[in-house]
């Protein structure tokens, strides 16, 4: 169940709920290891279903990623309470371990309208980013974890600027009341790990990772693959030989 | 963590490795061509709202140092603090080039060598693939050393001087760029002659032989014989890079 207000509108309550999933990194590399990602996409169903139309009016795509997990054991997520403020966001931010991707945990949420149920052509959803945000998850019920999260959205087309905030405007938290509010369950379903150079068989390492860096014990439905790089002309890409670098992915579940 | 004009710096990960290059005529552990790169990119709260590649980096290329190494870890005890007082006839040289590119801003052709005239570095540490590398830049011609022996040196009651590490107080007083800063032994690039049958067995024994590596995390193989476009200097040329800190894309 999955409840929603954007923008001071309150949309109809749905039984969606939000992904869990954590990003495990190599253990040779130079920044946090252990990240996770919420991601909650809300549908909301057409009043009126259109002929040859999706039956969804609209829906809202929210992701939090590259949080980092406190301790070595994501049942310490269960009444967590993360107020991403100035201080919290400077000691967050990496850059991921390739130089690639520069990381800063922020709310991104995409409000797309289908174009069929659009009220005007122009009013077909938005994107929004927040770096001001409270996260707050709830007792844990197995694998599931109550959560809220209050952002301060910023339509994309206003957040990025091509010159720094002042220290000033970056210490001031945002003010009033969250323009975006979501109260859902979200359930841990999985996760990936980078995996160094391990064998033929790189599932028994991974499996004993997410024991000692996630304290999971459920580890199902692995599925592994090896690196890939280019071939000597660099026109095709091609998995390593068995026995380099993997990238694993399991589940928490037995069964979808 | 960097010193660098107003800005806090993370330091580009991938980017920032100790790199070694093995020509086909080399035939010694000395002749192999050793290189630091470091990159770093301006962090904080205040530049959260402007995308990465908009902000203002700092690029440090430490090229062409020389140190007597059997093998890579040998790393860990590179000293050029004081490259003057080795009693070398190149000794100025052995520290390496170091070249400094600033990048204000997205677009700019980048200013080189800011403002830094002599520089002295060293590994203060090794942890496994990773060396502390500390390296201050000077605005003038003075050393490391020089300055920190015109440091006041405090005198105990009991006669004894009391030495310690300058503080950052100090660097951040005396020195353009001062960093200390965690890099790993990230890549050897070999370059093959194109009759090799099998080029990466080729690679990596040379690797072992020359700079005692053990097998690659990752490694590319880049045949020039098989592009379409390739410049004449390059034509017959093989090159096997070996990763040996995952696989950063060139």
């Amino acid at each position: 169940m999955s409840w929603v207000q954007l923008n001071g509108e309150t949309w109809p309550v749905t039984p969606d709920g939000a992904q869990l999933e954590f990003y495990v990194q190599a253990q040779d590399v130079g920044c946090p290891r252990v990240q996770w990602r919420l991601d909650l996409t809300q549908r909301v169903e057409a009043a009126e279903p259109l002929p040859n139309q999706p039956n969804c009016e609209s829906l809202l795509a929210v992701e939090i990623t590259d949080m980092p997990l406190p301790g070595c054991d994501w049942r310490k997520l269960a009444n967590l309470e993360i107020r991403a403020d100035t201080a919290w966001q400077a000691t967050n931010e990496f850059i991921g371990p390739y130089g690639h991707s520069h990381n800063l945990p922020k709310v991104d949420a995409n409000h797309m309208v289908f174009p069929a149920h659009a009220k005007s052509p122009d009013n077909t959803g938005c994107h929004y980013l927040a770096h001001d945000f409270i996260l707050r998850f709830g007792q844990r019920d197995g694998l599931v974890l109550p959560c809220e999260i209050d952002a301060w959205v910023i339509p994309i087309n206003e957040y990025y600027r091509t010159l720094p905030e002042t220290p000033a405007e970056a210490a001031k938290f945002s003010d009033g009341p969250p323009n975006l509010r979501i109260i859902t369950r979200a359930q841990f379903i999985g996760g990936s790990l980078d995996m160094v150079r391990c064998g033929t068989d790189p599932l028994p390492s991974a499996r004993q990772q997410v024991r000692e860096l996630l304290g999971c014990e459920e580890f199902f439905r692995p599925t592994y693959g090896w690196w890939l790089r280019s071939n000597p002309a660099h026109k095709e890409i091609l998995p390593m030989k068995p026995g380099w670098r993997s990238t694993v992915h399991f589940f928490t579940t037995e069964t979808e | 963590m960097l010193y660098f004009r107003e800005h806090q710096w993370l330091v580009v990960q991938g980017a920032s490795i100790f790199r070694a290059t093995i020509e086909p005529e080399m035939r010694q552990r000395q002749e192999v061509h050793w290189s630091l790169d470091m990159h770093f990119r301006a962090c904080g709260p205040v530049w959260r709202r402007v995308r990465h590649w908009e902000r203002p980096e700092l690029h440090l290329m430490v090229g062409h140092f020389k140190w007597p190494m059997k093998s890579w870890t040998d790393l860990e005890h590179l000293n050029f603090w004081d490259p003057m007082a080795e009693d070398m006839p190149d000794a100025s040289h052995r520290s390496g080039m170091l070249d400094i590119f600033y990048y204000p801003r997205c677009g700019d052709n980048g200013q080189q060598n800011p403002g830094v005239g002599h520089f002295g570095w060293r590994v203060a540490t090794r942890e496994r693939g990773w060396f502390t590398v500390e390296l201050a830049g000077m605005t003038d011609s003075r050393s490391a050393l020089e300055l920190l022996e015109g440091r006041k040196i405090p005198v105990l009651p009991d006669g004894r001087e009391e030495r310690r590490d300058p503080d950052l107080a100090f660097w951040k007083k005396h020195a353009q760029v001062y960093l200390i800063e965690n890099i790993p032994f990230g890549q050897v690039t070999v370059k093959v002659p194109h009759n090799v049958r099998d080029p990466e067995a080729y690679a990596v024994g040379r690797a072992r032989q020359l700079i005692g590596v053990n097998e690659p995390e990752h490694i590319e193989v880049t045949d020039f014989n098989q592009w379409e476009k390739c410049t004449p200097y390059l034509r017959n040329q093989v090159y096997v890079e070996l990763h040996f800190n995952g696989f950063y894309e060139t």
